[in-house]
């Protein structure tokens, strides 16, 4: 079963369409990329699937589950992480607030042992832990946004952008816990516009334009592939 | 200038006429009232309704206008013992009517202008809070300065020089003023910069200065409403322009439909009828009842037709003018 | 002018000034998690005494009941209100938001008018709060020393709420982010509903408070505080209530500081004072005392 399956998913702002009929799916146990330019609608894409937006056609399915009409609370609720672009700090709460907001859906018991976990993987929060997010560099910002949605547990995690006005070697640091926390089975669906870097760790990738879905496929397929590669990964042509 | 709109205008005074001459005390100054709340409403809208300012101190002007008229036009006999402490010079000058309602226009204005430098710098809530302050400090004002305002006590033996033509030619006046505005490259840059006052300025859209101008003008006008309203009612207190008319005309307002003048126009001859028909039922303890129900009906209509009866539309006779496609 | 005068005003105007941080960090609440300036804040303030004069004075004799009584009554008021004016309009334009409230606060108004009287009326209070203590030499009314007392055990009550417990800061972060607080798995409407509450419940203390200060109440005394109590939050910091509990304190005392030392012909201009006061803060630091440096908008 997949984790989530998308049919022909059309999302309009105003008069604007940003999606228009786009079907992907994430394998159970997979992590997926999404890859596209600016304005291709990749976070309006994780915007519906979170239930932050409301698509105007098409269906949403989370483990078989349509979610079309639920809230984004209750989405949540489902085992689903959304780490937005921006990271989406509460930046008058510290870092040790921030984290028990993401674990507000916990049972009271597996509290300390989630937030143990969290600072164990990203060693930089336990320094920082009383201090306010919106002090923290925007490194710092990621590793607590990424932490605090890993302290759900969740079942599908979605990434928007992780790498986004990030240095380098920070942004690889990222995507290798990703990968390492993915192991334990969670299924990943990551937005990035570094192409590169996504399809190093992804199995499969999909590609946005303009709201429309171009091209799929394995990621060591995408990589190879010719157009993708002028567009997205500076292959000389 | 749609010639089918004239119709109206001399229908309308046609009807003035005939009120008049043949109708009784009560519904004639009941027709001026009507005419006085569409000068109100329609000239708020010109800043509540067209720019992105939501002003709650309409009333604060129309003080301005009428204690500035009355104190102007009261009759020679009265004024040495109203004015006692005052210069001669004061004593012995009486303005003519017309010349009152421009000066109370001027004091509105340059009080807009003073206030407004600052206050227009909000935005959003924090300015429509800023403007209930301005009721307050008006109304101190008249009512701490009673050598010329005769303070709480009232000001009153004002001369009624407003009939219905003052009244009605006022209110069409208004209306002109303000369709002027919307219609021409103000309204359309309003519109822009209401939706986003920041890309408005990125074209090189002076909001600023506009939004200063529409207050100003709809200022001015409250101001002329106010001196008529004195000069109809004889007596004026700090306290009648306050919180309760202010209340109304934004109820007619945002029923009527912000941003559409047709709207409220009609938003302010219902609400205007509405209280009055129900006038009988308000005995003893059930004073009030009118503008609870009206407090009531706006909540309504905010949860189920926030855009009033017109939105932002006009009522219009055959071709619709180009204007935007708006909600 | 003496020591002793001056003294006595100092505490005339942190007396005042708790009233104005009481109402002003309920108003700061609502603003922060809903971006709403409630204009009814200052009339559930006057619900609330009003209530006190009327309906519970019959009913209850003691006053440490009725303060329980009443502050509760004005925030279940609170939620009522959230619950069928403003929740339905989560998303509106900001503008539909104002007129609600402003149509909320007419039907406080008007409503107490037909339900009990246009009239003031007294505010009976007990002997412990009328009588003068001597205190390190001053006279102080039993009444401002327990406005006082309240008003500060209410700001550390509300920060121990909003900095330890779960809801309390799913409460921040609702303010902060409404978005990203529904993507934690969190309902925003009950942090509303519970900010509701909770700052309609100090309005209600606050007018119990003023109810025993005063000794007299009546259907339009809610405007001028609320008004004022805003204009204290703005000094604050609009938002942040530690800085709303500050500007009220702010206020009080420039208030009766201003009255205090000016000639008595002055006292009628208190309240133009209290808005140059606010123009002044808006151009000068329009975030506040405690506020984040922001843009023009809050």
């Amino acid at each position: 079963m997949n984790a989530l399956e998308i049919n022909n998913l059309e999302v309009s702002y105003g008069g604007i369409r940003a999606l228009k009929g786009v079907s992907l799916s994430v394998a159970e146990g997979q992590i997926t990329v999404l890859l596209g330019a600016n304005g291709a609608g990749k976070s309006t894409l994780l915007k519906a699937i979170s239930g932050l937006v409301k698509p105007t056609k098409g269906s949403i399915k989370l483990w078989q589950k349509d979610i079309a009409s639920l809230k984004p609370h209750e989405i949540s609720s489902l085992g689903v992480a959304h780490v937005p672009e921006g990271r989406g700090m509460f930046p008058g709460l510290s870092v040790r607030e921030n984290l028990q907001m993401g674990v507000y859906l916990a049972p009271t018991s597996e509290i300390s042992d989630r937030l143990e976990q969290a600072l164990n993987l990203f060693p930089r929060l336990r320094e920082r832990f009383t201090q306010l997010a919106g002090s923290l560099s925007g490194g710092e910002q990621q590793m607590l946004a990424l932490a605090r949605a890993l302290v759900a547990r969740p079942k599908l995690l979605l990434l928007d952008e992780p790498s986004l006005g990030l240095a380098p070697i920070i942004s690889q640091e990222i995507f290798r816990t990703i990968r390492q926390v993915h192991q334990t089975g969670m299924s990943v669906l990551v937005v990035e516009q570094n192409a590169r870097l996504a399809l190093q760790v992804a199995d499969y990738a999909y590609v946005l334009k303009t709201g429309e879905l171009e091209t799929h496929g394995l990621a060591s397929d995408i990589s190879k592939n010719e157009s993708v590669g002028k567009a997205y990964l500076g292959v000389e042509a | 200038m749609n010639w089918k709109w004239l119709l109206v205008v001399v229908a309308l005074f046609i009807i003035c006429f005939w009120a008049d001459v043949s109708w009784n005390g009560y519904a004639l100054r009941l027709f001026m009232f009507l005419g006085l709340y569409v000068a109100l409403s329609v000239s708020l809208n010109l800043v509540n309704g067209l720019t992105d300012i939501f002003s709650l101190g309409h009333a604060a002007f129309m003080a301005l206008g009428a204690y500035t008229s009355a104190v102007l036009t009261l009759p020679l006999e009265r004024r040495p013992s109203t004015f006692s402490t005052l210069a001669t010079w004061f004593q012995e000058m009486v303005v003519p009517f017309p010349l009152a309602l421009l000066a109370g226009a001027s004091v509105a204005i340059v009080a807009a202008l003073l206030i407004g430098v600052p206050l227009l710098r909000l935005r959003g809530h924090y300015l429509s809070v800023g403007t209930l302050a301005l009721l307050v400090i008006v109304e101190t004002l008249t009512r701490n300065m009673a050598f010329l305002t005769k303070g709480a006590r009232g000001f009153n033996g004002i001369p009624t020089y407003t009939n219905v033509f003052w009244v009605w030619g006022v209110a069409v006046l208004c209306i002109y003023i303000v369709v002027r505005f919307k219609v021409s490259s103000f309204g359309l840059a309003f519109n822009a910069l209401r939706q986003d006052d920041v890309a408005a300025e990125a074209t090189g859209i002076p909001t600023a200065k506009y939004r200063l101008l529409s207050f100003v003008v709809s200022a001015a006008m409250a101001a002329v409403v106010g001196g008529l309203w004195a000069h109809l009612v004889r007596v004026i207190q700090p306290n009648v322009f306050s919180y309760n008319i202010t209340f109304l005309v934004v109820a007619m307002l945002v029923i009527g439909g912000l941003g559409s003048i047709s709207g409220s126009v009609i938003g302010a001859a219902v609400l205007f009828i509405i209280p009055e028909a129900l006038r009988f039922l308000e005995t003893g303890r059930l004073f009030g009842l009118s503008q609870l129900i009206l407090a009531l009906l706006l909540i309504v209509v905010m949860v189920f037709r926030p855009q009033g009866l017109l939105g932002r539309k006009e009522i219009s006779f055959g071709k619709q003018r180009a204007t935007s496609n708006e909600q | 002018m003496n020591v002793d005068y001056f003294f006595q005003q100092l505490v005339n105007g942190l007396a005042i000034g708790s009233l104005y941080a009481l109402v002003a960090v309920g108003l700061s609440m609502v603003y922060g998690i809903l971006r709403l300036i409630n204009f009814a804040h200052g009339d559930l303030m006057m619900v609330a005494a009003m209530s006190g004069v009327t309906l519970l004075l019959f009913l209850v004799k003691s006053p440490f009941i009725l303060f329980i009584a009443i502050a509760l009554l004005a925030g279940l008021l609170g939620l009522v209100f959230e619950r069928i004016a403003y929740r339905p309009l989560r998303g509106a334009p900001e503008v539909n938001l104002l007129i609600t409230s402003f149509a909320v606060s007419s039907i406080l108004q008007t409503g107490t008018v037909m339900a009990i009287t246009a009239q003031p009326r007294r505010f009976e209070t007990v002997p412990v709060l009328s009588k003068l203590y001597d205190v390190a030499g001053l006279q102080i009314r039993g009444a401002d020393i327990a406005t006082f007392i309240i008003a500060v055990l209410s700001a550390l009550a509300l920060t121990w709420f909003t900095r330890t417990s779960r809801t309390g800061i799913a409460m921040r972060a609702v303010s902060e982010n409404l978005q990203v607080s529904m993507l934690m798995g969190i309902n925003p409407s009950r942090p509303i509903a519970l900010a509701f509450f909770i700052g309609s419940l100090l309005a209600g203390v606050a007018g119990v408070l003023w109810g025993w200060k005063y000794g007299q109440v009546d259907p339009t005394m809610g405007f001028l505080p609320g008004l004022k109590a805003f204009v204290a939050a703005v000094i604050g910091g609009i938002g942040s209530i530690p800085g709303a509990f500050v500007g009220g304190y702010v206020l009080g005392l420039a208030e009766v500081f201003f009255i205090g030392f000016l000639p008595p012909s002055f006292s009628g201009y208190r309240d133009v004072f209290v808005f140059a006061l606010l123009f002044i803060v808006l151009l000068v630091r329009p975030q506040g005392i405690l506020g984040a440096a922001k843009g023009r908008r809050a």
